[in-house]
């Protein structure tokens, strides 16, 4: 897996490029964590090339949202693909997040409304 | 190491809320816990295999050290009963597959909540009814039983008789959801009996109306509705639902905070009364959850324009209004891992309203 962060402005992307499962999820959780921990406020994640997310990824979610929300900040995910959106719409993480097609657009609505 | 069986009196009543209450309550106290689900039905697709739903709720909530496969070893799934019945043979290894994952669990553990799936004889068609797994793990149960006096005691004593048949040891009964009005009479009046008939009352927990509440995503997947705008608005809480089939007038009068409306597509009236309800009210906590068009029925471009101006998630479905309402209203909401707020009212409420003191007790931890 490939992670690669990018910066716009106040808002931060993470683009994971891979599968997200037990053997790549620390590398994953050590990035966003990170992200949060620098202080950035406003974080998309690009899922745009992730096929794959076991629960070892919902894991990772979860505990950065729970960091993000104690923060006041916001993360959003971006780009899903089917697969990986189905996972996340029964698993209820779909409630959790504001979604957005593209990470363009994720970052365009974060800088008009943060 | 000590284990408990949490089994409820009905499906519903709120197993998976007492076991999170109960692993918090645990986990809190620095006790090394643990969860399994040995019979589940309703299971998702995750990790490459078949999981119960409660095991991947409580691993991700709690951050359990286990893999999902033991959490959750045996799942049925729709049609396993008739599969089963013609080809009993293939499955005698059940039992020891839940021994097993149940002996995996339990490793290094000081707690082990071992949830079961709807009332007391529910498995019963696979030989493995809540109470003969409780029996073959050796642990007592608690018993979930719906806050009320009647038809609650009722229930409770039906169920109870099945685990004391198979010798399964009643630890103690948790009564769940019990309305706030009628709270002190409840308590008051079914402790006094469960005592005088000879079951150890543990706890009363409050009913919490927004623990009920669905996300708006959940309701758009459970109508099955397509989604025409705001889907990165769908995080809202639906608190009523507002059905707009009369006049504006009077339909706008059915409008409060968290309202998803449910209204034919052709109602651009009452579409434009939720938008304005929606626009000028914001600051006063009257945000409208999101609008369900019903009947498959398209309102005009400009309209659809400002709805998506407004940000109000918007949804169709080909369904009359009745069938779609009907739907929302029977809706069962499953707590989920990411119901951040929810998971923190049930612990509060747990902390609160069960007796911890007395359940360590009885169990000598």
């Amino acid at each position: 897996m490939l992670l690669t962060e990018e910066k716009h402005d106040r808002v931060a992307v993470l683009c994971i490029d891979g599968r997200i499962d037990p053997v790549t999820s620390p590398a994953f959780e050590a990035a966003l964590l990170g992200m949060i921990q620098r202080g950035e406020r406003s974080v998309v994640l690009d899922f745009a090339k992730v096929g794959y997310i076991s629960s070892a990824g919902l894991r990772v979610l979860l505990i950065g949202a729970k960091k993000m929300k104690k923060c006041q900040g916001s993360i959003c995910l971006a780009a899903l693909q089917t697969s990986i959106k189905d996972v996340l719409a029964v698993t209820g993480f779909m409630n959790l997040f504001r979604l957005f097609k593209s990470k363009e657009s994720a970052v365009l609505e974060l800088t008009a409304n943060p | 190491m000590k284990a408990i069986f949490v089994a409820a009196t009905g499906q519903n009543v709120g197993k998976t809320t007492s076991s999170i209450g109960l692993l918090h309550l645990f986990q809190s106290s620095g006790l090394r816990t643990g969860f399994i689900k040995p019979v589940g039905q309703t299971y998702i697709d995750i990790d490459e295999i078949k999981v119960d739903k409660d095991a991947l709720l409580m691993k991700l909530i709690f951050d359990l050290p286990d893999e999902l496969p033991p959490m959750s070893p045996v799942c049925v799934p729709a049609g396993f009963t008739s599969e089963f019945l013609q080809n009993r043979h293939k499955y005698t290894h059940l039992k020891d597959s839940i021994a097993r994952a149940f002996e995996t669990i339990c490793k290094d553990k000081d707690i082990v909540v071992v949830e079961g799936t709807g009332h007391a004889g529910v498995g019963s068609i696979l030989g493995l009814s809540n109470a003969t797994v409780a029996k073959m793990l050796g642990i007592p149960v608690i018993l979930v039983a719906q806050g009320g006096i009647g038809s609650s005691i009722d229930e409770l004593v039906l169920n109870a008789a099945l685990f004391q048949q198979e010798g399964v040891e009643i630890l103690g009964v948790l009564v769940n959801k019990v309305m706030e009005g009628k709270y002190a009479k409840v308590r008051e009046l079914v402790s006094g009996d469960l005592t005088y008939k000879g079951f150890d009352p543990l706890g009363f927990v409050p009913f919490r109306p927004s623990l009920s509440m669905p996300h708006v995503y959940q309701v758009c997947r459970r109508v099955g509705a397509e989604i025409i705008y705001g889907e990165d608005e769908m995080t809202e809480y639906v608190e009523n639902v507002a059905i707009a089939a009369m006049a504006p007038q009077n339909f706008i009068g059915r409008l409060s905070h968290g309202s998803l409306v449910i209204v034919p597509g052709d109602r651009v009236d009452n579409i434009l009364v939720a938008i304005n309800y929606h626009l000028l009210g914001q600051k006063q906590r009257s945000k409208i959850a999101g609008i369900l068009l019903t009947d498959g029925l398209r309102p005009d471009p400009s309209i659809l324009n400002l709805v998506q101006k407004s940000n109000i998630p918007l949804m169709i479905s080909k369904e009359d209004t009745y069938g779609v309402a009907s739907k929302v209203v029977s809706m069962t909401v499953k707590t989920q891992s990411t119901d951040l707020e929810k998971i923190e009212t049930i612990q509060s409420l747990y902390k609160e309203f069960v007796d911890m003191e007395k359940l360590c007790g009885k169990l000598g931890l």
